[in-house]
């Protein structure tokens, strides 16, 4: 074990010691429970939404703890007399603030409910769909060490003149994803083309104007029309049948009128066997032929759809200028 | 190359302005790149009045300008807050452009030197104050944003999505900045540079404030940065009041910042205002460990000057930015309740070693990814292309 990895385990180590001792001391009910709501009043009015972990939970806990009033008014004061008269008056009144801290404790509950049975709910479907996932997701981890060797092959080699000249002249952002190794990018940015990338790789994304995210995640934060071009790439080898057809409609849908398209894909019969059959057979997704991104290009009245190859024939390019 | 930058107010104020002022000091350093920085003569956040004097300032290599402010916060300001604060996407741009106006600080001085900037690119920081929101977008194609955004109502009104799409590019602290601004406003296109923030070099200093504030004897932990509601630190005033009352022991929590609430020092706590760097380089440097209590970051240099400093840290797991800086780093722990906040600080009060131990990854972390060189690189080549 290396001491980096000895030094990750043992940080996680303590972490996961300090949830457990919390959890611990929670559940034993070591804490007066109106001491932790107050604590946690405070210390929630500031939290992002989106930054709760169990959002839905954590909120109809709050309206819960929030809707428990307390009649037994606070008696404490500087004065004895004070404390006295606050006495008296709690003591008189008492019957009245009980029955209105009832009433709001049972409005609490009527609004909490439906929260409770919505969140049931959405916990099922969230169960269902992770057992669909399971189904259709066999030898998960055999396929993530696959995909992590096809992510780094590099598709550049010959055909960077091919795209310098096919976005020579466009005017506004060219996205380039997914990417997994910067020298194309870093090729097509020193030729002038305003070229950005998109990679889910950490290691990538070190470089100038290239983003760390999921492609799809990426284009679906985007506004129509905000693209002069693009070029697909990484998920058209490695992606399911899925993922590469909505890459190309989100892609279609994000890029302005007379938009340059090129798609890059490895030649299914060089990827097999380049990567031997068992690993062929078990990725998730294949390449499609480029007949068959010509084909989709085409029904979307793209025109100048041209394919090439790479000098080692191992890829193909399709450019194509969008309608 | 000519760079300027555009920031309310420049010196050891703010943590956004702060660091942004020290990548502007050295980026002038940099052979090959005349750098201009122009701000307001105001110091304080609250009222925006003018502390310093206007005019032209070296600060090393880097020519600072310094102009008026023609009007601050008013009353006028805090319901236009708070109207924000309730919904964001209900106000109409003209009740924005107040808003902004009043957020301050205006001053015709700094407009028309932005203006009139002959500058390759022009950098604002951070987009929260009018000199962004009303200035950058008249530069179009030369405004870089450096947003120093973190998630809050303001980040969703329209005016502020208009001023960054109109922007050249974008320069975040973080990645997880990078994440909510792309999800918040369509931006994800522009260019963009996810660097975060260097620290500038501990001071050296014998300062005998810890003496002087009676903590020579008795170990303590601290908070370093403003003290009001939003940063958490009334939060953990709870906490940490919850937890001696629960744990009796020699413990001080020290806070180091500018109070925006009245904060009274006890045997508990202790409000230190006013503190130059070297206070606060000593007061870090004879901590046990650091809590930034925030969950609303867009980087957070504390945690790095604490590192540096050579104690760890102790983080909101709410706060995806410092906790991401803390699960890469392995510099020190996290907290999403009081359960575990108790937890978690009796760990590192009791354990001497745990502390060092973190300590040193953090620091390695500081330095191996925020280094100014590395940073300065990083910085320059995105300015390159940019221009």
């Amino acid at each position: 074990m290396s001491d980096s990895q000895s030094d990750a385990d043992y940080f996680q180590e303590v972490v996961t010691e300090i949830e457990l001792e919390a959890r611990r001391r929670a559940a034993t009910g070591e804490y007066p429970r109106e001491l932790l709501r107050s604590l946690d009043e405070e210390f929630r009015r500031w939290i992002p939404d989106a930054s709760l972990e169990n959002g839905i939970e954590d909120t109809i806990r709050g309206i819960e703890a929030a809707s428990y009033v307390d009649a037994a008014v606070p008696l404490e004061s500087r004065s004895p007399v004070g404390s006295f008269t606050k006495w008296v008056v709690r003591r008189l009144t008492y019957f009245y603030h009980r029955h209105m801290a009832q009433q709001i404790t049972a409005l609490g509950i009527h609004i909490t409910r439906p929260l409770r049975l919505i969140d049931a709910s959405l916990k099922d479907i969230n169960r269902r769909l992770s057992l669909v996932e399971d189904q259709l997701d066999v030898s998960a981890a055999a396929r993530s060490e696959l995909i992590a060797s096809v992510s780094h092959l590099s598709a550049s080699e010959g055909i960077e003149e091919i795209l310098v000249k096919h976005f020579r002249g466009v005017s506004g952002r060219v996205l380039l994803g997914d990417l997994f190794e910067p020298s194309a990018l870093n090729f097509l940015q020193n030729q002038g083309v305003d070229i950005y990338g998109v990679t889910p790789s950490g290691e990538a994304a070190t470089a100038v104007d290239i983003q760390q995210a999921e492609l799809i995640e990426h284009l679906d934060h985007l506004d129509n029309n905000a693209l002069a071009g693009f070029i697909l790439c990484g998920i058209t080898d490695r992606g399911s049948l899925n993922e590469q057809l909505r890459a190309l409609r989100l892609l279609l849908l994000r890029s302005r009128a007379g938009a340059r398209a090129a798609i890059v894909v490895s030649k299914p019969e060089v990827l097999s066997s380049q990567l031997g059959p068992v690993a062929a057979d078990l990725l998730q997704g294949r390449p499609l032929h480029s007949e068959t991104w010509c084909y989709l290009l085409s029904r979307e009245n793209a025109s100048d759809i041209t394919v090439s190859e790479s000098s080692d024939s191992a890829f193909c390019l399709i450019t194509a200028t969008l309608p | 190359m000519k760079l300027d930058f555009v920031i309310p107010r420049y010196g050891p104020v703010g943590g956004a302005e702060n660091a942004v002022g020290a990548l502007a000091r050295r980026v002038a350093q940099h052979p090959g790149l005349t750098v201009n920085l122009h701000t307001t003569c105001a110091l304080s956040s609250n009222s925006w009045d003018n502390a310093e004097t206007p005019g032209e300032t070296f600060d090393d290599s880097l020519r600072v300008h310094r102009y008026l402010v023609d009007s601050g916060r008013n009353d006028d300001w805090s319901p236009l807050e708070r109207r924000i604060q309730l919904g964001p996407s209900s106000i109409d741009a003209l009740t924005q452009d107040q808003f902004f106006f009043h957020q301050g600080p205006v001053s015709e001085g700094l407009a028309s030197a932005v203006r009139n900037s002959q500058a390759d690119l022009v950098m604002f920081a951070p987009y929260l104050f009018w000199p962004t929101m009303a200035l950058a977008p008249q530069l179009k194609n030369r405004a870089v944003i450096i947003p120093a955004a973190h998630d809050e109502p303001f980040l969703r009104l329209s005016r502020v999505a208009d001023m960054l799409l109109s922007s050249r590019g974008l320069v975040f602290g973080s990645a997880a900045e990078q994440r909510l601004l792309n999800r918040t406003h369509s931006v994800a296109h522009l260019p963009s540079l996810v660097l975060g923030w260097g620290i500038e070099n501990p001071v050296d200093s014998d300062t005998p404030i810890a003496h002087e504030l009676g903590l020579s004897d008795r170990p303590y932990v601290i908070c370093v940065g403003r003290i009001e509601h939003a940063k958490g630190t009334l939060a953990l005033i709870n906490f940490w009041r919850t937890y001696k009352s629960r744990s009796p022991g020699d413990h001080q929590l020290v806070l180091l910042g500018e109070p925006s609430v009245a904060v009274e020092s006890d045997d508990d706590v202790l409000v230190v205002s006013g503190a130059d760097d070297a206070t606060k380089w000593s007061l870090l440097r004879g901590a046990d460990f650091l809590i930034n209590p925030s969950a609303l970051e867009s980087f957070s240099l504390v945690l790095f000057e604490a590192w540096a400093a050579g104690i760890p840290v102790l983080v909101n797991e709410c706060c995806e930015t410092t906790r991401d800086h803390v699960a890469r780093s392995n510099g020190g722990l996290w907290y999403k309740n009081y359960p575990e906040f108790e937890v978690a600080v009796r760990r590192l009060t009791s354990d001497s070693s745990l502390r060092t131990h973190l300590a040193g990854h953090g620091e390695d972390f500081g330095k191996r990814f925020y280094s100014w060189d590395v940073l300065i690189q990083r910085f320059t080549d995105f300015c390159r292309r940019l221009v």
